[in-house]
């Protein structure tokens, strides 16, 4: 679905610590997407805990173009709160629309069950913002929410 | 290679990028100015004390990379 790739970056000041996102020279930018001008930037924080891999947070964002300001969905999680008072559900969707009686609904925190990139993925070929390069794309991200989902059980 | 920032690659394919302490710090910079116009410290001060807004795509995308609030009471 893209040539872009992702990077896995080891935090410096830890030794479980990680982040993973594109890098194009030495800044974050959103992975091309094959057959389309959309965008899908993601970017997780990653602590590894008794062996295995928690993600402490992510952001996946389809956009329309390559500008922050064009972004249409997004899916994001915090494993903690980031502040005392904050009130929304960790795991969230926000959409770019607005209501009929034009009130914005992209501040709305959506909430949602944490969402792997591969169901995200799904969602993009299955609505055609991006065009899969296997005929059997649906059989491997099945098998990556699978691990997901198993994953989560063991938690 | 740039600088003493190295890149290697994980046998499924996944780049792994090792930054220096010195160029982490300067690509936090770079994230945070890109996306919110303020330094690593000028950001977690405001986003501590309320006066960012949770709804602006590049606040809970900087909220993450920095890892506010992740290293105390995990969520139930």
């Amino acid at each position: 679905m893209t040539d872009s790739r992702l990077s896995l970056i080891p935090l410096p000041r830890s030794t479980s610590a990680f982040e993973l996102t594109r890098l194009v020279g030495q800044e974050s930018a959103p992975l091309e997407l094959d057959g389309s001008s959309a965008r899908l930037f993601v970017r997780q924080t990653i602590e590894v805990v008794d062996g295995h891999c928690q993600t402490e947070s992510y952001s996946y964002r389809l956009q329309a173009d390559e500008s922050l300001g064009s972004w249409l969905v997004r899916w994001e999680y915090h494993r903690a709160p980031p502040r005392r008072d904050y009130p929304y559900p960790l795991a969230h969707l926000h959409v770019n629309a607005t209501f009929e009686g034009g009130e914005p609904a992209s501040r709305l925190h959506i909430p949602t069950r944490r969402v792997p990139l591969e169901l995200v993925i799904w969602h993009l070929v299955a609505e055609g913002w991006v065009r899969p390069r296997i005929e059997g794309w649906r059989a491997l991200l099945e098998e990556a929410i699978q691990g997901f989902d198993a994953r989560r059980r063991a938690d | 290679m740039i600088g003493s920032m190295t890149v290697d690659e994980t046998p499924a394919g996944t780049l792994v990028v090792d930054f220096t302490e010195s160029e982490y710090d300067a690509y936090l910079e770079g994230e945070v100015q890109r996306g919110a116009g303020l330094s690593v410290a000028e950001f977690v001060q405001a986003y501590e004390a309320g006066q960012l807004d949770d709804a602006d795509p590049a606040v809970s995308d900087l909220v993450g990379l920095l890892r506010i609030g992740q290293n105390g009471d995990r969520a139930a």
